[in-house]
């Protein structure tokens, strides 16, 4: 056995849920993914940072299994007309991967940015609540 | 699921030989036949062994050829990351971009993106003068190299210091990149034609 085996993560993160994959290396082998619909029992709580790190440390225990030391993250946020940044899903997971003794390479944003595309809605005078 | 992953073995991805088949990472497949193609990103950082101390270059690898538990790859592209770019990107100052597809000496063909940052705002002729120059020492580098050096060249900062020195007399240049250079190869065939 290597002593190291690294992993990548890839977790999006948008304001209505966490979504955190977990491939190899190469990006094209999933070894384990998890959703805030398969812990969160309220569909408002899909994108709480609570059940991000509940997701990530179950995820851990998947990874010793597979017996993975560390991972490579990427992060991404809704992107397009949406949020480019990260939702608190994103931080609270990467902390409960490291707190679960997982070791953390680089972290890399990956939003993807567009160069032009299609307006936001709300109007030029805003979202009138 | 679980008999799946019990099916799968894990393969050892070595960087091409031109940067001395240091380990790469990891990946896994039921069968070694779907691992040709795959790519793979590492940073000169891991590379080296920390010896340049660069983490924003990239190297982008695609496995072309599996000998039981290895995967051998070669050298698809790099890029600067984008992050650091934009941080040198800045107000007041001009950033000139050049894009040329050229052919090294031993007729391997690469396009190569760069980028060059001034202090100052510079005129549109400076511009245009120092894209000229900056394609000049791209193509005659490209001409007087093997493509293996010709990568080395790119990621240990030769050819952007190169570029600088030319660069700086025409307007005072803050920084040079190399900041893409991408390989048009077919898909991976055998292991005859690779470096």
């Amino acid at each position: 056995m290597t002593g190291d085996r690294w992993a990548m993560a890839h977790i999006f993160s948008s304001f209505n849920n966490t979504v955190i994959t977990i491939t190899d290396m190469t990006g094209a082998e999933t070894i384990a993914r998890a959703s805030g619909g398969m812990i969160a029992k309220a569909d408002r709580d899909e994108s709480s940072p609570y059940t991000a790190m509940l997701m990530a440390t179950q995820l851990a225990e998947r990874l010793k299994e597979r017996e993975i030391t560390g991972i490579h993250v990427k992060v991404k946020a809704a992107a397009g007309r949406k949020s480019r940044t990260t939702a608190p899903g994103a931080q609270a997971a990467i902390r409960a991967f490291a707190r679960a003794g997982l070791r953390i390479g680089r972290i890399e944003d990956v939003t993807p940015i567009p160069h032009d595309g299609t307006k936001r809605p709300g109007g030029k005078r805003g979202r009138r609540v | 699921m679980k008999d799946k992953w019990k099916a799968k073995e894990w393969y050892t991805v070595l960087a091409p030989k031109m940067f001395g088949d240091v380990k790469a990472g990891d990946t896994v497949a039921d069968d070694p036949s779907k691992l040709i193609g795959r790519r793979i990103e590492m940073t000169v950082d891991e590379l080296t062994g920390k010896l340049i101390k660069n983490p924003n270059l990239k190297l982008l690898l695609e496995i072309y050829d599996v000998d039981h538990t290895n995967a051998y790859t070669r050298f698809i592209g790099h890029k600067v990351d984008g992050d650091y770019l934009r941080s040198l990107a800045r107000k007041r100052s001009s950033k000139i971009d050049s894009n040329i597809e050229i052919v090294t000496k031993d007729r391997e063909s690469i396009r190569v993106k760069s980028s060059c940052f001034t202090l100052k705002k510079a005129s549109e002729a400076q511009i245009k003068l120092i894209r000229k120059l900056m394609e000049d020492v791209i193509r005659s580098r490209a001409a007087s190299l093997e493509f293996n050096k010709y990568i080395q060249e790119i990621i240990l900062g030769k050819l952007s210091s190169d570029i600088y020195k030319v660069a700086k007399k025409i307007y005072p240049v803050r920084r040079v990149e190399i900041t893409k250079t991408e390989r048009a190869i077919p898909p991976a065939q055998g292991r005859e034609d690779v470096l």
